[in-house]
């Protein structure tokens, strides 16, 4: 299970499901709101995922991406531009698909013991929304339809992994049933993984993979463990050897009360690919 | 392989007695010195603390194969052997063995891609010497990669790498590129490679990553390297990189050491085979009996078919889905004892 290679002929996907909603504009600990700071690791993830699948020849379709955003009772894309036609797109159309490329500086190795300040290409892609209510259960519905139609033409692929990122309670209905039915959604390698991340701006302290929803201390804490997948041991292996963080095989695909720094970790360890041929 | 050493000077290479199980090699400046101590790690020792301190001296040991179950090369003891193309050697050969190229065969990892094999060989009758090379996927430009270490491992120069890399280099600079291409450049490309050349004193194999070596009879292995079990290979093998400080044996060091060599002794490989092959292929001949499989791969190489083989022992899932290359080679004549 989940060891499937993946290839262009056997591409995988990612999908990232982005809460929009208003209390996303509240402030984090930079100075930016929970919107932009999501907004900017997707931004940050999307533009890895194209370099790691770019060769001389140009980009290889690893991947197929979608990027749906929820908030203001919709569903919908958070891409634009020529991304607004459809939800799902092959990386290579991503890495034709910015909105722009800005410059921002980056403190780097000098090779020479020191550290300077550098200009690099920062694309992207999506812009921070924060935009009245919560239907995360319609999202998660429009995302399960997404998936069944992709495993039924990618059947023996690496499963789709889905990076759920949320600040607050669904206003639209129990989602739980449709992330079940978002789970069982399978390819021959395995089930469709969701990873839920709970961004929080109040300084509570992080749960981080719990094993136990006993662990949690709230029903929408526990909700939301309920709608996570463990770790694919190849994932378990990666995020002990990039972070240090030891996961079990019981441990569930969740941090509640995220603080920026915990949201670039997650974001990272839930879009490692496994091998690419 | 990154291996830490006293550095001496760049030039001639004379090999040393074996002892505790390691060869100490070392390479002797364009003075032409020469060091005469006696076969033993003090006489050893004394003899390179006896060089000026400001000389670039490098002792390197090469760890002679030791495998498991028998699968191990014969120790090479009183062997002399030059490593430092720049200054020949001289001297006639003083082996009569000849390596033939009997097949050579490639299969991409992905059949409707047939044009991104990312494995290449190369076979110098005149010179003796073949290798093959498995240019990694994570790499910018693994073909273009490839092909400049093919060329310039081809050329037999003492500098072969670092033309390679600079050829690359250049290359890549002239590129119009998109920004997810300049970005992807950085990270550079890499190569395994793995060799084997002839040499006065006997045939001498270069492996740097998973791409190994058999030393076969019939249908059984003899010996191989660098692994000996199918649970050595590792998602991310060393190898040869187109970014020089990647291939530095440590920070400081101008000398750019290629991988692990070691001499096979003429009288261990007369009449025998000698089978390079890429990782995947590799992996799958290293199982505890591996006669069968050996055996199905020589008749497959013999009907020019490695396509069938691979195909199939994919799709049962037990040949990694990989580029796959194997070159085989027959060695005859002289003597064994």
């Amino acid at each position: 299970m989940y060891t499937a290679e993946i290839s262009r002929s056997n591409p995988t996907a990612y999908i990232f499901l982005v809460d929009q909603s208003g209390s996303m504009a509240t402030g984090m600990a930079q100075g930016m709101s929970k919107a932009e700071f999501v907004a900017d690791v997707i931004n940050k993830t999307l533009r890895d995922l194209v370099v790691r699948c770019t060769r001389e020849e140009g980009v290889r379709d690893y991947f197929d991406i979608a990027v749906i955003g929820y908030g203001d009772k919709s569903v919908h894309s958070a891409l634009s531009g020529s991304l607004s036609n459809g939800l799902m797109h092959p990386i290579s159309a991503i890495a034709d698909g910015t909105l722009r490329i800005d410059e921002r500086e980056k403190m780097v190795d000098d090779g020479d013991g020191g550290i300077i300040n550098k200009l690099v290409r920062f694309p992207v892609w999506v812009e921070p929304v924060a935009n009245l209510g919560t239907p995360m259960r319609d999202a998660i519905a429009t995302t399960a339809r997404l998936i069944a139609d992709w495993s039924q033409t990618h059947p023996n692929s690496y499963p789709v992994t889905v990076l759920h990122i949320t600040d607050g309670e669904s206003t639209d209905g129990d989602p739980e049933h449709n992330a079940e039915i978002l789970r069982s959604l399978t390819t021959t390698d395995g089930q469709t993984l969701i990873y839920n991340l709970h961004v929080s701006a109040d300084g509570e302290e992080p749960i981080r993979f719990p094993t136990s929803e006993n662990q949690l201390p709230n029903p929408y804490s526990k909700l939301l463990f309920r709608m996570s997948s463990t770790f694919p041991e190849h994932l378990r292996r990666y995020a002990e050897e990039a972070h240090g963080i030891h996961l079990s095989a019981e441990s569930h695909a969740l941090v509640i009360n995220a603080d920026a720094e915990e949201l670039v970790k997650f974001i990272d360890i839930g879009s490692r690919p496994a091998a690419m041929r | 392989m990154k291996r830490p050493g006293k550095k001496i000077w760049s030039g001639w290479l004379h090999a040393w007695d074996a002892f505790d199980g390691l060869v100490y090699w070392y390479v002797i400046g364009e003075k032409q010195k020469s060091i005469t101590a006696e076969g033993d790690a003090v006489g050893l020792e004394e003899a390179i603390d006896e060089m000026p301190i400001s000389a670039n001296v490098f002792a390197t040991p090469i760890p002679l194969l030791a495998g498991t179950q028998g699968l191990n090369f014969t120790p090479v003891t009183q062997h002399l052997y030059s490593l430092a193309q720049a200054f020949p050697t001289g001297g006639e050969i003083s082996h009569t063995i000849t390596m033939n190229l009997h097949t050579v065969a490639t299969v991409p990892k992905d059949l409707q891609y047939p044009e991104s094999n990312e494995d290449a060989y190369a076979w110098d009758e005149d010179g003796q010497r073949a290798a093959v090379f498995d240019g990694a996927t994570e790499s910018f430009a693994a073909q273009r990669w490839v092909a400049s270490t093919r060329t310039h491992w081809l050329s037999g120069h003492p500098q072969w790498l670092q033309q390679a890399r600079e050829e690359y280099n250049r290359d890549i600079k002239e590129l119009n590129l998109s920004w997810a291409q300049l970005d992807a450049a950085e990270r550079g490309s890499y190569t395994t490679m793995v060799s084997i050349e002839s040499t006065p004193m006997g045939l001498r194999a270069t492996t740097i990553g998973d791409s190994c070596i058999f030393l076969l009879e019939g249908t059984e292995i003899i010996a191989c390297d660098p692994y000996v079990s199918h649970g050595e290979f590792f998602a991310s093998p060393q190898a040869l990189s187109t970014r020089t400080q990647d291939n530095l044996t440590a920070p400081s060091a101008d000398a750019e050491i290629i991988g692990d060599q070691f001499l096979i002794s003429p009288a261990d490989v007369a009449g025998r085979q000698l089978l390079l092959a890429t990782d995947a292929l590799s992996q799958w001949l290293m199982i505890t009996n591996p006669q069968g499989r050996l055996a199905r791969l020589l008749i497959a190489l013999e009907e020019d078919d490695l396509v069938a083989l691979v195909t199939k022992e994919r799709a049962s899932g037990e040949l990694k889905t990989d580029d796959t290359t194997a070159l085989l080679l027959t060695v005859s004549a002289g003597d064994r004892s």
